[in-house]
């Protein structure tokens, strides 16, 4: 396998305490300073848009969908990472970002079997780290909306 | 493309395989055979598309062209149908499309004989031209997929005219001779253009030489074949002739850029759409920005902070016309191919029709031109199918025999409009009315109150159609409604003004563009929605005193009194996901006045209450993601000028949403006839399992109320309204489930009672439905409830107001009593005849009448009644009379009594679940006195009283 191929690299965040990784590719950019204007939808997970450079995009709640509590210091103003994707641009809305952390594939692990999510396809896999678990987000289960 | 200059030798002739003198086409299929086991062009996609658009642009005037030569003889014109029909052939020829080439020479070798005026061309003439361009354009549209299409029969045709033609030439063996000089040359001139042939060898030498300066050079360099095609020809005077119509195409051929095509075509590039698309997009982004930039430039009151800023703003500006321009079309590639259309259509109708194009240089975005397309094919069509009348009708109404169609378009007031008159006969509005109401589409009433233009409008109500049968060309019934739909769907309007006998003018007016749409901002709660302004009808402001007179809640489903028709309503909030609990019952207006918006869309027209009415804005749409499209009621969002986010309303998910039924018609305040016996009623729970029902036309209205404001003085309830005390029932076995569940919010139906108002208080309303006459009064053990009914299977109970009422409360009963008593009194021995066929209600009018103290004789129909009353003839002193029944109606019941003298003056009350006033008109037409709702109580057996002692009076009088 080629080196390049077999290393990737993950941006991480954080919601509440847990910490997650997306990987880099499937990001197109991070911005901070947008106003999230709210949308009239009854889907909790939807936090609204943003007007980025003329283009309204989506902006999904990660905590929400993921039924992950948030931290109680709700003073925090939400980040967004936007992420590439075939047919269309979302933003993620998360709580703190960290930072790029090169992994290679043989560092991932499936999930353990009493792992239980209300969104199982949303997880590629977790990475142990050295005082917590990182949660692999998968960007494409992001961009498709709940099955309600 | 072809270049005729290319040296010819007798190596390249010696290449190709012999040919037949005798045949006009086999020298291509000569070629074909040689090249077409693999062509390396079609493998090449970008080769191939350059091929189809330039083929299709140099073909795009052909068809106006050849339609220009019907008309006359014009050298000029054939020319340009030679060249670009020419450098078709050439690019397909180079492309090894033979099947292209074939066809495209068929037709150039036509086209030289029409130019040298071998042959003249007429109708049948352009007939053949036209199929075989029509096929040609459609070739080189997919010229992959064409490579080897069979154009055998187009080519057949085409020699077909040629030959017809040629018999009426006197110098047929001439021509012939010169049409195979033609052919030779015109392979030779293949041979020459193909790139890959090795007959090469001095194109320099060739090239210098000027064409048309030297006839001879061509005619020399071709000797060989040329004198083997003409050795059999006896008139050599012929000769020269012969050259110099093989000379000249080549000739304008060899500077294409500066013959056929106009001197600005070097000045423009192709640019794809979605580049020109985004241009758009980021053009808006700018002028946005620009917009941002320039509020906080005046906050920091630099001068060259602001010099700046006005040069940006001059500029984008600027660049936003640009840009907008640029996706601009003229709307005369879409006007071009409706004189063709027209004359198809004059065939095919044995009409006489011209074509007349005015403004075909005005400018449409070229989205618009493109769904432009159809609906003005419809409309062109129906316009000579139905409006323009036969040459013979025409003369006959004193209008020239040849009818005209005039297509024009103009800008006005920020709008393209496009105008399709005709001086035909007009739309028949009478015929058009009396369909309209034949199929339902517009009641009597509704008609009656139309204005002409109105009426013709209704064609393009959705399934209209005219046409008395329907013919090939229009009248399907589907058409007028798509047209208007599609036309609404670019933004657009559609409308219709006729004058009977001088003509229509079909109006179309259009936006300008696709990419911004003028729209309304609302809002609310917390967003901002954009209604296109297309879509909007008006806008209503009701103060709280207005609302209340002039919207009504049935049922919780609000209503507007508007125009004479009840407009549903339907308020955002409670359309809109993650809102509140929808306030359904409330008719109450919110805060000191209510703001709607009257919108259509397709099948829906409703009125939508919104928090605030905010500014129109031009906006431009932007595409949403998944999440948000998914709720069906958001179709795009805008940037608004402040960087805010506007979402665009859809409406028809907002009609969805509201669950509105997919009608466009009002319901009309008049109730329609209703000959069926039904009885509507308000069904509401008693308990889990049990429902309840009362009959509609007892309740006087609903209202919905605080349960904590009734208020419990000596055991009885009372609410407060105004400075009125209103008596409310509570039913003891429904009081319980109330409290189970601890409503806060309660309904009172109120009713009438010896003219006071008394509510009874249910916790919850479930619907109004029609139920069944067949109220079976078996099963009625609970007091106050009349019978039961079967309503989808579940059985509900028919509650008795009047007996709950007279017993819940004591003081209306004492009143009932001391009233019944005086009605007994004055109602001692009188008798009366009712006549009703549901067992349910004779039961139950005949216990008010009894209790008032009335003897009363029952019959099932007419008929029994009819023999009651003979046998009981000096008893009788009323007859109470249901309309519907079997054997003997209560008309002719009515009829038959008041044939009899001594019956004259019988007070005869009809009594209904429902009655118009058509039914009145009868009724009173056949000598019914008055008209009364069934279980009415109060109101019957005052009516009963008044008939008694006024016909008293009427026969003391006589």
């Amino acid at each position: 396998m080629i080196a390049n191929h077999y290393h990737f690299e993950l941006m991480t965040f954080r919601i509440g305490t847990q910490l997650f990784g997306i990987d880099i590719e499937s990001i197109k950019e991070i911005n901070c300073h947008l106003k999230i204007v709210p949308a009239p939808l009854p889907d909790p997970t939807v936090l609204g848009v943003i007007n980025l450079r003329g283009d309204v995009l989506t902006v999904v709640d990660l905590g929400n969908t993921l039924k992950i509590p948030r931290s109680r210091n709700s003073a925090t103003t939400d980040k967004f990472i936007v992420l590439r994707c075939d047919e269309e641009r979302i933003a993620l809305a998360v709580e703190k970002l960290e930072d790029v952390t090169s992994i290679s594939r043989d560092q991932i692990q499936p999930l353990p079997s009493n792992f239980r999510s209300n969104r199982p396809e949303a997880y590629k896999g977790l990475v142990k780290m050295e005082n917590e678990v990182l949660l692999i987000i998968d960007a494409e289960a992001m961009t498709s909306p709940a099955v309600c | 493309m072809l270049e005729f200059g290319d040296p010819l030798s007798d190596a390249a002739l010696g290449s190709c395989p012999p040919v037949s003198p005798v045949s006009s086409m086999p020298s291509y299929r000569t070629n074909q055979t040689m090249t077409s086991a693999s062509n390396p062009f079609l493998e090449d996609q970008e080769l191939l598309s350059g091929f189809s658009v330039e083929a299709g642009e140099s073909l795009a005037e052909v068809e106006s062209q050849l339609l220009h030569l019907e008309e006359a003889f014009d050298a000029a014109v054939v020319d340009n149908l030679f060249r670009a029909i020419h450098s078709v052939k050439g690019a397909a020829g180079f492309m090894q499309l033979h099947s292209i080439c074939e066809l495209a020479h068929g037709l150039e070798d036509l086209l030289s004989k029409v130019r040298s005026r071998d042959l003249n061309i007429d109708h049948a003439g352009v007939e053949v031209l036209l199929a075989s361009a029509d096929k040609l354009r459609d070739m080189v549209k997919d010229p992959a997929a064409n490579a080897s299409t069979d154009v055998s029969k187009f080519l057949q045709e085409l020699s077909a005219w040629e030959k017809s033609q040629a018999a009426a030439c006197d110098s047929r063996e001439t021509s012939t001779v010169v049409d195979e000089t033609l052919e030779t040359l015109e392979k030779l001139e293949q041979i020459c253009t193909q790139p890959e042939s090795p007959a090469t060898p001095t194109p320099e030498a060739n090239r210098s030489e000027p064409l048309k300066s030297n006839e001879e050079a061509p005619v020399q360099a071709s000797a060989p074949a040329i004198v083997a095609a003409i050795s059999n020809t006896p008139p050599v005077a012929q000769t020269p002739k012969a050259a110099e119509a093989v000379v000249s195409p080549p000739a304008s051929s060899d500077h294409p850029s500066s013959a056929t095509k106009s001197p600005n075509t070097d000045a423009t590039i192709r640019v794809s759409v979605a580049v020109l698309e985004e241009l758009v997009n980021l053009a808006g982004e700018m002028v946005l920005s620009r917009n941002q930039l320039l509020r906080c430039v005046t906050d920091f009151r630099s001068k060259s902070l602001t010099n700046v800023a006005t040069r940006i703003d001059q500029v984008t500006t600027a660049m936003q016309d640009v840009v907008m321009s640029a996706r601009m079309q003229q709307v005369g590639t879409l006007f071009n191919r409706f004189p063709r259309l027209v004359r198809d259509l004059n065939a095919k109708l044995n009409k006489k029709c011209r074509m007349v194009i005015e403004g075909a240089d005005v400018e449409l975005d070229k989205t618009i031109i493109e769904a432009l397309g159809d609906p003005l094919t419809h409309l062109i069509r129906n316009s000579l199918d139905h409006g323009v009348e036969s040459p013979n009708a025409r003369v006959a109404a004193g209008k020239p025999q040849e009818a005209t169609l005039r297509l024009s378009a103009y800008h006005q007031a920020g709008k393209v409009h496009i105008e399709i008159a005709d001086d035909g006969q007009g739309v028949r509005s009478e015929k058009v009315l009396s369909k309209a109401i034949e199929r339902g589409l517009v009641t009597q009433h509704q008609a009656a109150r139309m204005s002409e233009r109105e009426i013709v409008n209704l064609i393009f109500m959705p399934g209209f159609s005219t046409a008395e049968t329907v013919s090939a060309v229009s009248g399907r019934g589907v058409g007028m409604d798509v047209v208007r739909t599609n036309i609404e769907r670019i933004g657009g309007t559609v409308d219709v003004n006729s004058t009977a006998g001088q003509g229509a003018i079909v109006h179309v007016t259009l936006p300008l563009t696709l990419a911004i749409i003028p729209s309304w901002i609302v809002q609310q709660d917390a967003f901002r929605f954009a209604l296109p302004e297309s879509s909007i009808v008006e806008f209503i402001r009701l103060s709280r005193k207005e609302f209340t007179e002039r919207v009504d809640c049935i049922h919780g489903a609000k209503v507007l009194r508007w125009r004479d028709e009840l407009l549903p309503l339907i308020r955002l909030t409670d359309c809109l996901g993650g809102a509140q609990e929808p306030e359904n019952g409330s008719c109450q207006p919110q805060g000191s006045a209510t703001n709607i918006v009257v919108v259509e869309s397709g099948k829906h027209l409703f009125g939508i209450i919104v928090q605030r009415v905010c500014d129109p804005e031009q906006i431009v749409v932007k595409p949403i993601g998944k999440h948000l499209r998914e709720c069906g009621y958001l179709e795009g969002a805008a940037v608004l000028g402040d960087g805010n986010v506007a979402f665009i309303l859809g409406l028809h998910g907002i009609a969805q949403r509201a669950q509105l039924s997919a009608s466009r018609r009002l319901i009309e305040m008049v109730a329609p006839p209703d000959p069926i016996e039904a009885q509507t009623a308000l069904l509401f729970r008693t308990s889990e399992s049990r429902l309840a029902a009362v009959p509609r036309m007892v309740i006087q209205r609903i209202e919905r109320i605080n349960t904590p404001d009734v208020q419990e003085v000596t055991g009885r309830f009372i609410l407060p309204m105004g400075d009125k005390q209103l008596p409310v029932i509570r039913l003891p076995w429904i009081d319980a489930v109330e409290r189970e569940k601890e409503c806060t919010t309660a309904y009172l139906l109120i009713f009438h009672l010896f003219g006071q108002e008394i509510g009874l208080m249910v916790p919850d309303l479930v619907d109004i439905c029609e139920i069944p006459t067949s109220v079976d009064a078996r099963h009625s053990n609970q007091e106050g409830v009349a019978g039961t009914v079967l309503i989808n299977d579940q059985v509900v109970e028919v509650l008795d107001l009047y007996e709950i009422a007279d017993r819940v409360l004591d003081l209306s009963k004492k009143q009932a009593s001391a009233k019944a008593g005086r009605s007994a009194e004055e109602s001692k021995a009188m008798t009366i005849l009712l006549a009703e066929d549901t067992p349910f209600f004779r039961n139950q009018i005949k216990k008010f009448l009894v209790e008032s103290g009335f003897r009363v004789l029952t019959a099932n129909d007419g008929c029994e009644a009819w023999e009651l009353l003979e046998s009981h003839a000096n008893e009788v002193n009323l007859v109470l009379t249901d309309i519907e029944m079997p054997r003997m109606n209560g008309y002719e019941l009515a009829k038959q009594i008041r044939q009899v003298p001594r019956f004259e003056t019988l007070p005869i009350i009809a009594i209904t679940s429902l009655h118009t006033d058509e039914c009145l008109a009868k009724g009173h037409l056949v000598g019914i006195d008055d008209w009364k709702i069934k279980l009415d109580r109060d109101e019957l057996i005052e009516s009963i009283k008044l008939q008694i002692s006024s016909k008293k009076r009427v026969s003391v009088h006589y």
